[in-house]
């Protein structure tokens, strides 16, 4: 039970992380944080499906390919636009 | 009773990566707090995802260190220097020590190797495929040149 909890308090952290703060890195931080919550949970909640972690290795996987365009999406706004303030990139459109 | 203490361990870890101010430091509490939910993984059961989270959670750690250090902070503080690597060697201990102990109680280990691959190749197949999509992302959107340029910004 301690499990869950852990992973619904590591979700709200990620998802305060994601909310209030204007650093790109800690934004992509907060987005893994919750992805990691996810996972646990479904590990977590193995013994309850029959004791298999199909869906655990499904969300970490799909953790791992957001993960990569994540930090690829950090870079390159970094690149371009020279900060990781989100509230100086004012010319997002489209 | 273990999980239990590495799972609040991982807690304040991710409280310190989002509350911390110095990015640095915010990436090594949320490395800290990757490598903890890797360790918990394998106390779970879950070899195969705790396999994953490492391969996701090392080369996430270098990639982020790496741009955090591009971006010109400032990381080390003077005067800490001792107790970060003492933070560090603990930290290598720990994970170490869990690591070896659980890797010398998996059942059979090395004997059905080829038994394995026969029965997970399509699962392995798949995992390449998921690897290769995200990395193809990543480089369209990390290519030098994009259609911006041409679009005028």
């Amino acid at each position: 039970m301690m499990t869950f909890f852990v992973a619904a308090l590591l979700l709200s952290i990620g998802l305060y992380c994601v909310a209030v703060k204007r650093d790109l890195i800690k934004i992509a931080i907060g987005i893994i944080i919750m992805e990691y919550a996810i996972t646990l949970f479904f590990v977590a909640s193995a013994p309850w499906r029959g004791g298999e972690d199909y869906l655990a290795q499904v969300a970490a996987l799909t953790g791992l390919a957001t993960t990569i365009v994540i930090v690829a999406l950090v870079r390159r706004l970094y690149g371009r636009y020279g900060t990781l303030d989100i509230s100086q990139m004012r010319r997002l459109k489209g | 009773m273990v999980v239990n203490i590495l799972l609040v361990i991982a807690v304040l870890a991710a409280l310190a990566a989002v509350e911390s101010r110095k990015i640095f430091n915010s990436v090594v509490a949320f490395g800290i707090m990757g490598l903890l939910l890797c360790v918990t993984f394998l106390l779970l059961g879950s070899f195969d995802l705790a396999l994953i989270q490492l391969a996701i959670e090392v080369a996430l750690l270098l990639s982020l260190l790496k741009f955090t250090q591009a971006t010109g902070e400032k990381e080390i503080q003077k005067g800490w220097a001792l107790l970060n690597y003492l933070a560090a060697v603990i930290l290598v201990v720990v994970f170490t020590w869990f690591s070896f102990d659980l890797f010398r109680n998996l059942p059979g280990a090395g004997a059905n190797v080829q038994r394995f691959l026969a029965l997970n190749l399509f699962n392995l197949l798949g995992v390449a495929g998921v690897v290769f999509g995200a990395v193809v992302g990543a480089a369209a959107v990390l290519r030098p040149k994009g259609k911006d340029k041409e679009a005028g910004g």
